[in-house]
This record gives structure tokens, sequence and C-alpha cells, in this order.
């Protein structure tokens, strides 16, 4: 079982990796998929900046990269925590590895993977996710996730963290959160879902013009937007929704929200954005 | 992966390799492979046309060899391969970078991209918002004409009702024989309108 305690900047080459996960307190890591010598589980390991000693230890196939003492659970409880922990972290993994990432206020990217799972916790720090294509479980507390050709199905739950999907493609998205804004743009694959809830968050999709879609959206007293004709909204004090049906209507929308306002808006068939 | 080459850069690292030896379509797709550690992996549909165009401009040239179209550098290629040495030693300086350097660049391509989306929506959400208003606005004013006195006047009465009312009622204790008899009163009223408004 190979274990290298890290102390100093260097480069790892790894080979047989076929899972990673990562724990990380304060800095950067990035995580990028690549398709050379992907059979053999070729991986490379770049640490380039360190203030406190990173664990990393291949087992089974998995690669673990930790800050010591560092648990899935203890990512909460670390905040507050006085020891220094940071790092700049640069892996290359096979693309198909399912990747496991969890940081309290380091900054993450994860690039080019496309494995079954991908799950990501943050307390504050930030995710960028590009052109990772899997079922992708994000949770946040004041962490932004920001993704750009998404594909597969994105589950995300935050406090006040903003969600962004540049041009997703996917047949689910379900997004919880307090105060956190969600911007969408998607291409909702035939029978897919969007499922929203948010207390003061805003909700903002947009689709294609051609979509199928089945709208159910409430809300208490934030305001109700629709550029697709086939979707009225009621206005009630205290209570408001908006309704209907878009194109063949097989695809569904529904959102609850307490105060945030919930615009849906039209892309041309043309495809600007 | 895009972010690697914009602006003419493979163009111009295209050039490269096929000044470092003259190679087929399929070798220079393996040798980009290669360079980027398999982080970039170029398709057919990317690098083909980008060869003939670069022949169409007389930079490179081909033979068949074997069935095969082998590319060559011409003169051409060579003077302007010259001339842009400075963005080629910036493109090979950034290959040999790392994952660290590619991250960054994803993260603030993604960062760009994100800031113009939420604008651009912001934008198209102002629009169908002010769309959307000035339509209900002119169906509450279809519905109920607003020049109407009788109507106007009536609305000001209830309004002045309701509040002599609520005044009314908003101290002391009530017991529940003072609702009862008070609704019964407010159902006799209503009975009184309804016979004036239909006679």
């Amino acid at each position: 079982m190979p274990q290298w305690r890290i102390e100093t900047p260097q480069s790892l080459d790894l080979e047989g990796v076929r899972r990673l996960e990562v724990r990380m307190v304060a800095g950067n890591v990035d995580v990028v998929g690549r398709t050379e010598d992907a059979d053999s589980g070729a991986a490379q390991v770049e640490v380039s900046q360190l203030d406190g000693p990173l664990t990393v230890n291949l087992e089974n196939g998995t690669l673990t990269i930790v800050h010591e003492r560092l648990t899935w659970g203890g990512l909460l409880d670390w905040v507050g925590n006085n020891r220094r922990a940071s790092a700049t972290v640069s892996v290359s993994v096979p693309a198909d590895c399912p990747v496991e990432l969890g940081v309290v206020s380091a900054d993450a990217v994860v690039s080019g993977i496309s494995a079954d799972r991908t799950a990501v916790k943050s307390v504050s720090g930030d995710v960028t996710l590009d052109g990772v294509r899997s079922d992708i479980t994000a949770q946040t507390v004041s962490g932004d996730l920001e993704s750009r050709r998404l594909a597969g199905t994105l589950r995300f739950t935050t406090v006040s963290g903003d969600l962004t999907v540049v041009r997703g493609e996917t047949d689910q998205v379900k997004a919880e959160t307090v105060s956190g804004d969600l911007t969408l743009d998607l291409d909702l694959l035939a029978g897919g879902r969007i499922d929203v809830s948010s207390v003061s968050g805003d909700l903002t999709v947009r689709m294609p013009e051609t979509v199928g879609l089945t709208v159910d959206v409430k809300t208490m007293s934030g305001s109700l937007d629709s550029a697709f004709s086939g979707v009225q909204s009621e206005r009630r004090p205290g209570k408001s929704s908006m309704r209907g049906t878009v194109g063949d209507g097989d695809g569904r929308l529904s959102a609850k929200t307490v105060s945030g306002d919930v615009t849906l808006l039209r892309r041309a068939a043309n495809g600007s954005a | 992966m895009s972010p690697v080459f914009g602006h003419g850069r493979l163009r111009l690292y295209l050039l490269k390799l096929l000044d470092e030896s003259p190679r087929h379509g399929y070798d220079v797709i393996r040798e980009l492979e290669d360079r980027f550690m398999g982080l970039y992996s170029p398709s057919a549909g990317t690098v083909y046309p980008r060869l003939a165009r670069l022949e169409a401009e007389g930079l490179v040239t081909h033979q068949v060899s074997e069935g095969r179209k082998v590319y060559r550098i011409t003169d051409a290629g060579r003077a302007e391969l010259g001339a842009r040495q400075g963005d080629l030693d910036d493109l090979e300086q950034e290959i040999a970078g790392s994952v660290r350097d590619l991250a960054t660049e994803i993260r603030s391509e993604v960062r760009g991209s994100v800031a113009d989306l939420r604008s651009e929506l912001k934008a198209a959400a102002k629009d169908v918002r002010r769309v959307n208003r000035a339509q209900a606005r002119e169906e509450r004013s279809s519905h109920r004409p607003s020049g109407d006195p009788f109507r106007t006047d009536v609305e000001r009465s209830i309004e002045w009702f309701r509040n002599e009312l609520r005044n009314l009622t908003r101290h002391g204790s009530r017991t529940a024989e003072d609702l009862a008899a008070l609704r019964e009163l407010l159902q006799r009223t209503l009975d009184e309108a309804r016979a004036i408004l239909e006679r």
C-alpha cells in the first residue's frame, strides 16, 4: 500500500488509479480527467504550494489525498480550527474515475470527468465543473457552484451558495437552497425533471423554445414570470402560482419558493448563448 | 478540450508540427494527443479541415503516399511560422505547463461564461417581466373601466365602511353573541344592497 506524506512541493506519477478522494482544508484543488493511458489508470498528483502536510495514499485503486485528520464528517468542525492546512493540488486521473471531493475553504475545479458518480462537498470554497458527465451530487454552505458543459444529473444543496449552469444537458436537476440564487441554462432531455425549492433564492431557467415541459411553480411572495405563452401565472396575496404546458409537456419543472422570484426564459432554436 | 486552443493557435501549432517533419493527418492527431498528455484530443473533423485550409493558403502541401495524404510545410509556411515565433513561444510555454495552468484557465473561462450568462439572463428576465406587467395592466383596465364614476364611488364607500368597522372592533373583548349579531347585520345589509342594485 503506497503512502506518501508530502511536506514539500512535488509531483507523483501513479498507475492503477480507479477512484479519487480528496479532502482538503484551504487552497486549491484541480482535478482533470485524461484519456491517455486511461486503461492503466495513469494519474499524476502535483503539489505546488504547501502549508501543513498532506497525505497521499493509493490503496485498491483508490487514490486519496487528504489534509491529516480531516474526515468527511469533519468538514464543518474544521471551521474555526486555526491549525494551518493549505495546499495547491492538481491531479490528473483517468476520465472515467469517480471523484469525491471535500473542501473547507479550498476552491475546486473538476474538468473532463465522465464517471458514474461525482460528489463534491464544500463549506465556503467555490466549485467549478467543466465538461463533467456524471451523476453529480454537490453540497455547499456558502460556496458557489459554477458549471459549464454539464451532462448527466445534478443534485445541489446549499445554504447561501449560488448555482449557475451554463449550457447543461441534463435529465435531472434537483436543487435546494435557502438564499442562494439558481441560474440554469439547460437542454432538458426528454422526460427530464427540474425540482427546485428555495426560501429567498431566485430561480432563473432558460430552455430551448422547442422544449416539452409541464410547469408547476408556487411562491408565497416572489414574482413569477414566463416567456413561454402556454404558462400562466396567477397572483394572489401570499400565494401565487405559475402553471402550464409547453410543447408536448414531456419534461417537468417544479419549483417552490417563499420569497424568491422565478423566471422561465426561452432560448431561440438557433441557440444564441 | 477547447480552452487550450483559440484564435488561430491550433493552426499555428499544426504548422509547427509539420515543420518538425512531414506527417499524415492521423499522425498529427496522435502527436497533439501525446503533447497534451491526452488532455486535448482533437477529432479528425477538427484537424483535417484546418490542414485543407492551410493548403489552400499555400502554407502546406501534400503528397499521396501509400494511399494516405502526407502533409509537408512550404517555404511560405515556414515564413509564417517565423513571423509568429512570439506567439508560438507563448503557446509552447503553456503546453509545457501543468494541469494547474489548465485548471486556472478553465476556472477563468467558466467564471467568464457564468458572468456572461447571468447578465444575459438577468436582462432577458427584465424584458419578460416588463412585457408581462404591461399585459397584466392592459387586461385589468379592459376588465374594469376605471373611468366609471359609479364604480369608483362604490369602491370608496366599501373602503370607508371597512375602515370604520375595523376601528369599532379594535378595542375591548367580544363575545360569540356579538359576532353572530354582527354577521347577521352584515348579511341583512348585503341583501338590502342587492335589492337596490337589482331593481
